[in-house]
């Protein structure tokens, strides 16, 4: 017997004290400060981890009934817990000889920061953006000759940018308008010069623009072709843990800024690095003492915009965050104008207007007070500088050791120097968010969230497919911990039409997406006539599968497009004789525009009952010997579901058929019900038997038909 | 349909049992092991709990914990404290934006916590004016019930985030 008494509470990481749970030779052993306690594994029927709001808790259940907490833990730990209890339990069930445990790692180890997502352990401190920074380079070698010119370029036009500042100081001033000048008068000369060397440098940077335009547009389209390909490759599993619509956004945005990187940061830190070493250099050339000064009130720039801008920056981001909630609300309302009308929500809408876009005038006002104070101040700063130089170099002219030519030029170069520091300053900041950018990008190309895949030797290729499945103790889960079906196991046979009912979220889905290996099963395993489905050929085993989803997904195009989509080369008849099928052929051939009428567009009005028919149309011209219906009369009113059901009967014919549907009326046809609960397979049977069974599918059925009797329609 | 169900706080006994989980009885019936959930766990953290069987049904709701008997108070408020378990931030010791993340060292009602959070939209949620939940990466919860009472650096390193 066990002694539990004690154990009121058990705490890892949510309380003071800490706890261990290990397994040690057959057992499984807790300990605290105080005390130490074990359980024999033949007393353990199972662990298992519960997730609640915030925290999740590892019970476990012993052989007597008993239940027992034993950790508490925050919701980071869901990996380790899940994979302790899996271990244990495989071994207490008999499944393996021992248990072999690997502890997940939840910090880096070099500098130990906490991974920002544990299930991906990359650290981004210790990520190496040398090597990263020589992959983005990588992209670059098929236009080397491109970005060869293009640095000469640029070398070239840092070079002529130099002599500006010197022809319009030095020459002009000691050399042409002194009288004892080596060009003396020859004013025009010197003009001329000064006009050819801006022509020369504007026709450069024109160019070497034009070029650098085209390689960093090129080499972006090139890294996004390689994500969107990458993105096709990779298994649903990939999306359902990033979530499709951020990860796009994602995508776009970093590669946005990597063409940043290449366009605009790139070229400038090469530019002005050139430019400050050749600048620094002449000044010194010209007069060192001079030079000095000049460079006197550059650290404290430098200290000035690095303290300025983090609050600036912290400004422009309530302001970013303020205008797009602005954003969100005018969405929101606009998006809802009949609810909002419906329930004449006008004056509520307005205020609630009123109210974001009172945020954002103050937010903005904030920001400009702060940019119209903290600009000017900062040019006054490097005003003061000029101002030193004339001052120092002014008394210098009026003794007589320094030309007044030497000055000017000073005084011109000393623009070219404060400018570019600004954006040296935060060459640290734009150097690492490219980086990281990058690396983004190479994680989504990188990924390895694929299906399972045979070596090429293993593949098996069966033809034609018959349509016999079977599954073996199928245990799935979306997220580790969370299992959505357990040991499930059936036999189907080809041609057999199946209806899947249970309540929602009991599995329905999730088992159509084994079977039909859109996910493989963490564990158990599918057969499709006798052959592991993980080594089916994966092109031959989806073109043999069809679907009709509830939310039918019409691609822009036209509709004879979307109909041949799984055979784009369709004959017009074949087309035609599938819309027949499908009971479309009257309407679409009454449309304007017949079968060349291009959906997606705003003015085509198709009713659902109508796209449905539309994607009937295209699983029977695909003729897959698998079908899959997913719900696919929910969207559709009564009269044409009749028609859309008619379509139906006509194509399950003849193939292997798993229909979901929660109006169990619509499953009439099926065979055989598998009834789904809490992810385990309940119940199998005919509808009459399921009936007479008096189990869970009883109970569903008369409270849908006392449902729908009660108002009126027939079940 | 059906109005909502109100447990008889006269017949509802809740416990806390030797193995750490909350067991009801309820008349005649007994559930070894009860699921609770808050309706309202922001605004009614001691009202309007749903009380279910593990995975199952509902079996009712309280209405206010208040009226129990006060062991059964005390074993829900116990679970609740376990299943919400969210640290008030009484300071913020660190904030730090790096890499894209969010590194905060904070110190709660509960102690010290280290925690990474990241894009802005997923991490915070304003309750009210004054009241904040920063939820991190892995989904834990650490709530600021007044900022307004937090230190002046504090407020400072969440300016941007509220």
């Amino acid at each position: 017997m066990i002694v539990v008494d004690e154990l009121q509470i058990l705490i890892s990481d949510l309380g003071v004290e800490k706890q261990t749970l290990s397994w040690q030779q057959n057992k499984l052993l807790w300990k605290d400060h105080k005390q130490t306690l074990s359980w024999d594994a033949s007393e353990l029927k199972e662990l298992r981890v519960h997730h609640y709001v915030s925290s999740i808790t590892l019970n476990a259940e012993f052989t007597d009934g008993q239940e027992l907490v034993l950790l508490r833990g925050s919701l980071g730990h869901a990996r380790q817990y899940q994979a302790f209890s899996q271990e244990v339990n495989n071994y207490v069930q008999g499944k393996t000889d021992q248990v072999d445990w690997e502890e997940v790692v939840e910090r880096c180890p070099k500098c130990n920061l906490h991974y920002p997502d544990v299930a991906h352990p990359i650290c981004p401190r210790c990520l190496d953006r040398r090597s990263l920074f020589r992959r983005v380079l990588g992209l670059t070698p098929p236009y080397a000759k491109q970005i060869g010119l293009m640095v000469f370029l640029m070398l070239t036009s840092s070079v002529i940018a130099l002599f500006s500042p010197y022809l319009g100081g030095r020459i002009l001033f000691d050399e042409v308008l002194k009288p004892s000048g080596k060009y003396a008068h020859r004013l025009g000369l010197v003009i001329l010069a000064m006009f050819l060397v801006q022509l020369l440098s504007l026709l450069i940077s024109i160019f070497q623009g034009r070029i650098n335009s085209r390689v960093a547009a090129q080499i972006v389209f090139d890294l996004k072709t390689q994500v969107f390909t990458a993105m096709q490759r990779l298994s649903l599993k990939f999306y359902n843990h990033q979530q499709t619509g951020s990860l796009m956004t994602r995508v776009n945005n970093d590669a946005t800024h990597l063409q940043y990187f290449f366009h605009d940061g790139l070229p400038f830190f090469i530019v002005n690095s050139l430019r400050l070493v050749g600048i620094t250099i002449v000044l010194l050339l010209m007069d060192w003492q001079l030079a000095l000064l000049v460079l006197i009130p550059v650290p404290l720039i430098v200290f000035i915009t690095m303290k300025v801008r983090p609050m600036l920056w912290r400004l422009y981001t309530k302001r970013f965050r303020a205008s797009s909630r602005l954003n969100a609300v005018v969405n929101d309302s606009l998006g809802g104008v009949r609810v909002v009308k419906a329930f004449g929500k006008e004056g509520q809408e307005i205020e609630r207007f009123t109210k974001s876009n009172q945020r954002v005038f103050d937010v903005n006002q904030e920001v400009g007070k702060m940019a119209s104070t903290v600009f000017p101040a900062l040019s006054y700063l490097m005003s003061i500088g000029a101002l030193v130089i004339w001052g120092v170099g002014g008394w210098r002219v009026l003794k007589g050791d320094l030309t007044f030519g030497v000055l000017m030029t000073f005084t011109g170069y000393l623009g070219m120097l404060y400018g570019p520091l600004d954006f040296m300053t935060r060459i640290v900041d734009w150097w690492s968010s490219s980086m990281n950018s990058a690396q983004r990008i190479f994680e989504v190309i990188d990924s390895t969230e694929m299906l399972w895949t045979p070596e090429p030797q293993e593949i098996v290729s069966l033809g034609k497919i018959q349509g016999n499945i079977e599954a073996r103790d199928l245990t799935f889960g979306y997220e580790e911990g969370k299992p959505v079906l357990e040991n499930i196991s059936f036999t189907v046979q080809a041609g057999e039409m199946i209806g899947i009912v249970g309540r929602s979220g009991s599995g329905k889905s999730t088992l159509i997406n084994l079977v039909t290996r859109l996910y493989d099963p963490t564990s158990g395993t599918i057969l499709i006539d006798g052959v592991d489905a993980r080594y089916l050929n994966q092109q031959e085993l989806r073109s043999q599968v069809g679907m009709v989803l509830q939310d039918t997904f019409l691609f822009r195009g036209t509709i004879y497009d979307n109909i041949a989509y799984g055979k784009p080369n369709a004959a017009p008849d074949e087309v035609m004789r599938a819309a027949q099928i499908a009971n479309a052929h009257e309407f679409i051939s009454k449309l304007p525009d017949g079968y060349e009428t291009v959906l997606g567009v705003r003015d085509i009005n198709l009713s659902g009952g109508e796209r449905q028919r539309i994607s009937i149309a295209r699983a029977v011209l695909h003729d897959p010997q698998i079908l899959i219906l997913d719900e696919a009369t929910a969207s559709i009113d009564t009269e044409t579901e009749q028609l859309v059901q008619e379509a139906l009967e006509r194509l399950v014919q003849g193939r292997t058929t798993f229909a979901i549907a929660h109006r169990l009326s619509t499953l009439r046809q099926a065979d055989r019900l598998f009834v789904l609960d809490r992810g385990k397979l309940v119940e199998v049977g005919s509808h009459a038997e399921l009936l007479k069974q008096k189990g869970v599918y009883h109970k569903l059925f008369t409270t849908q038909r006392d449902a729908l009797s009660h108002v009126g329609v027939a079940g | 349909m059906n109005d909502l169900h109100y447990l008889d706080v006269e017949q509802a006994r809740f416990r806390t049992t030797p193995g750490g989980l909350v067991s009801l009885s309820l008349g005649d019936e007994f559930y070894p092991k009860v699921d609770l959930y808050l309706a309202f766990p922001f605004t009614y953290p001691d009202r309007f709990i749903s009380v279910h069987e593990p995975e199952g049904d509902e079996i009712g709701l309280i209405r206010e914990l208040a009226k129990l008997d006060s062991v059964s108070q005390e074993a829900i408020k116990q679970e609740l404290q376990w299943r919400y378990y969210t640290p008030k931030i009484t300071r913020i010791l660190s904030y730090k934006e790096e890499f894209g993340h969010t590194y905060w060292e904070v110190e709660s009602d509960r102690g010290e916590h280290e925690f990474v959070t990241r894009g802005r939209d997923q991490t915070v949620r304003n309750i009210s004016e004054r009241r904040t939940l920063i939820i991190d990466v892995s989904g834990n919860r650490y709530e600021i019930t007044d900022v307004t009472k937090l230190d002046a650096r504090s407020r400072q390193y969440l300016e941007t985030l509220l």
